[in-house]
């Protein structure tokens, strides 16, 4: 059978310290599920041989347990009404509830019954009589939301100051479960809206080979200002990379706008002026303050191989137009930046992208780390020479990482690269 | 390793043809071999054999980066046939620590858990402490395994580690950096270590539910750890100088100069976290292979040491000892 430690019951500091480990362990985690499997690991083995958690939802209740040395049960029962014994009692009142069950009493024992609403783990106290059983509310901003409930085995049953210390876990375990519950809410929230704002996973296109690195710099979420998209039309494709004025969240959100807003007006008419002027008349509109400065281009085939590019730029650092033997060209495009002045004419360059070239799109992070950016744009420009006959996934690693090494931990600007090679 | 040189896997890779390497290996599946057996007994030692090229000498870095992601594309090729468990035995995320860009270990236990009945999630090279707890906390993982290749990415591997088991979530750790034993990982607050993908997943259903918070490091080297990351930059600027001073002219080329720097550094600072000078020793053989590949003379490597030494000796005196002793 299993060994219950005693050290809580042995005096005022061991209970004081087991108090501060037990709340430091399960404040430390901010998923729910795991929360409440670290409420349970606290209780068990070291005050108790056993641990149940109920935790109220809606007209259900969620219940999980643990012995010292198994796994951890979980069912889901009704909620408990309110009763004059058990969980009834205890969440109805928020005071404490003791139950001795004496040998021989079985799992269906109704004071049992009234604690441990699942069979299977009935079965698992039934296995420790003659037992002592606890429970207790987890009373969070007014309300008691569940209990936790303990069973000893006969011998070491609960004292008065043993409950004054359960109740004092309950109370800092009601707070760490409360606080993962709300953050659990939002973060499901927070999730599906951020996957939107996510950079694409990149599409299979005929003809060509895509790689991409993308860094968030915000400490609070994985999405930032950059973005990019790229997606098959026609016989040919489009690609647009930016970077949204600010940071964080609240760029992220303009990131999903002008994605939307460049495969909106590119469907119309795929040609870079077309698409950079209506990118520009509704951020102007709608998001008045904020810029953003993109690149984008259109390809379709070449009658010699590879591609014919159209390219323009909305105020963005010069994309790189990196040949298989090495050379590496700024490809030069004016265009004022987008959202800022209400009607703006933009221009664009066409040029082949042959065979073994790779279109290099980058956002100002990845030259700003040498705090200089022709330094930046130099060594960028090298690193794209080195790795001009590399598969595209190597090339934009290398970027990325020559980028985060030189920044160090001080990053806080995002990350965007993107390479589009016509394979030979 | 001339062997090496006759294999078709390799040869793959030396010519960066990623059909070819992908044919290979899927061959190796049609014919019934397991596609994680594939990887562990293919793909990883042929990526050690072009880091050792690189390390020797013989490829430039653009070709072991170019070989490498075609040894990516390959393993992408073979999980595609791994089989996995509709009903997994619990969520690992699989990470590398802040500094570490050797993905393709961390990939390979990836799989090795899917394949042992494990949900495992990848998350990426080089990884920040608080976006790999932010993910465990949106994702509900079990626990994370941490694979080290550098001695660089020791330091930050203990923040991670400090980060993750904080959170009531178990670390195994894993991979050449944390030397040849349990002792280093151990020390840097890891749950478990192993060196064998293999294992991962029975000593991760071992863990799970065993994992209270990694102990605080109190010994000196901690302390001096700490000095030397608030001294990084000019720690680094001073030992660049005087390394180029003694070496009088014989240095490797300049970048790779500034990141052997940078990693004796980054090891002494995992020496003193993990209380361990063998990881002085490694980094020292290491990076006297290196410099000696590039044509150097052997007082080249013995001047980088000699430098750090008088960089960091008159504030970190335990630094100061373990580096006297290598």
């Amino acid at each position: 059978m299993v060994e219950m430690l005693t050290g809580p019951a042995a005096g005022t500091g061991s209970r004081a310290a087991f108090l501060a480990a037990a709340t430091r362990r399960v404040s430390g985690s901010l998923d729910f599920l795991r929360t409440q499997q670290l409420g349970l690991r606290v209780c068990v083995p070291e005050f108790a041989d056993w641990a149940q958690l109920l935790l109220l939802d809606g007209g259900r209740a969620n219940v999980i347990s643990q012995r010292a040395g198994d796994r951890i049960l979980s069912a889901t029962v009704a909620a408990p009404a309110t009763a004059l014994t058990g969980q009834g009692r205890v969440i109805a009142t928020g005071r404490p509830e003791l139950l001795h069950v004496a040998d021989g009493a079985g799992p269906e024992d109704t004071g049992l019954v009234a604690l441990v609403p699942d069979l299977a783990m009935r079965q698992q106290v039934d296995e420790l009589r003659p037992a002592d059983i606890l429970g207790v509310p987890l009373n969070a901003r007014g309300s008691t939301f569940g209990s936790l409930t303990l069973a000893r085995r006969a011998g070491h049953g609960f004292d008065p100051e043993d409950v004054e210390l359960a109740e004092d876990l309950a109370a800092h375990l009601a707070l760490a479960l409360d606080a993962a519950r709300r953050y659990s809410e939002r973060a499901h929230v927070a999730a599906v809206l951020q996957s939107s704002l996510r950079p694409p996973e990149l599409p299979e296109i005929p003809g060509v080979r895509l790689a991409a690195r993308y860094r968030s710099g915000a400490a609070e979420a994985d999405i930032g200002g950059d973005f990019y998209d790229v997606w098959h039309s026609g016989d040919g494709w489009s690609v647009v990379l930016g970077d949204v004025s600010g940071k964080g969240v609240s760029a992220a959100v303009v990131t999903g706008q002008a994605r939307y807003s460049v495969r909106g007006a590119a469907h119309l008419d795929p040609s870079p002026p077309a698409v950079l002027r209506t990118l520009n008349a509704l951020l102007h509109g709608n998001e008045p303050g904020r810029f953003v400065t993109a690149v984008y281009g259109h390809a379709t085939p070449h009658p010699d191989g590879g591609w014919s590019v159209t390219l323009g730029s909305a105020g963005h650092p010069a994309p790189l137009l990196v040949s298989a033997d090495g050379t590496v060209r700024p490809l030069q495009v004016k265009g004022l930046l987008a959202g800022v002045v209400s009607d703006v004419t933009y221009t664009a360059v066409t040029f082949r992208l042959a065979p073994g070239d790779t279109l290099l799109l980058y956002t100002d992070g990845v030259i700003e780390a040498e705090h200089d950016t022709d330094r930046g744009l130099r060594r960028l420009m090298e690193i794209a020479a080195r790795y001009a006959a590399a598969p595209p996934d190597a090339l934009v690693e290398a970027v990325e990482m020559d980028a985060v090494e030189r920044i160090g931990a001080r990053r806080s600007d995002d990350i965007a690269v993107f390479a589009v090679r016509a394979p030979k | 390793m001339s062997g090496w040189d006759a294999d078709p896997f390799f040869g793959a890779l030396a010519a960066a043809d990623e059909q070819a390497a992908i044919a290979c290996v899927l061959g190796r599946v049609d014919a019934g071999a397991d596609p994680v057996d594939v990887m562990l007994d293919l793909v990883a030692p042929a990526q050690r054999e072009v880091g050792r090229r690189w390390a020797i000498g013989e490829w430039t870095v653009v070709r072991e980066h170019a070989a490498t992601a075609v040894s990516e594309a390959a393993v992408a090729a073979l999980a595609a046939r791994v089989a996995v468990l509709v009903a997994p035995r619990g969520h690992a995320a699989v990470a590398c620590a802040e500094r570490e860009w050797h993905s393709l270990p961390a990939r390979l236990v990836a799989h090795t858990l899917r394949r042992d009945g494990w949900r495992a999630t990848y998350l990426g090279a080089s990884t920040p402490p608080a976006q790999l707890v932010r993910f465990l906390d949106e994702s509900g993982a079990d626990a994370v395994a941490v694979s080290c290749s550098v001695a660089a990415s020791l330091p930050a591997a203990r923040r991670l580690i400090e980060a993750v088991r904080e959170s009531g979530r178990p670390v195994l750790a894993g991979g050449p950096a944390f030397g040849r034993d349990a002792h280093r990982a151990l020390a840097l607050g890891a749950s478990a270590w192993t060196s064998d993908p293999r294992q991962a997943a029975e000593l991760l259903d071992e863990l799970v539910g065993n994992a209270g918070p990694a102990p605080p490091l109190r010994h000196a080297g901690a302390d001096e750890h700490a000095e030397l990351a608030l001294r990084f930059a000019d720690f680094r600027r001073e030992a660049m100088r005087r390394w180029t001073a003694l070496a009088d002219g014989a240095l490797p080329g300049a970048d790779l100069a500034a990141d052997l720097v940078d990693h004796a550094l980054h090891a002494l600072g995992a020496a003193l976290l993990s209380n361990d000078p063998g990881v002085l020793k490694d980094a020292q053989e290491w990076s006297t292979d290196l410099i000696a590949a590039r044509g150097c003379p052997r007082e080249t490597a013995r001047g980088l040491w000699t430098a750090v030494r008088q960089t960091v000796g008159e504030h970190l005196p335990s630094a100061d000892r373990a580096l006297a002793a290598i």
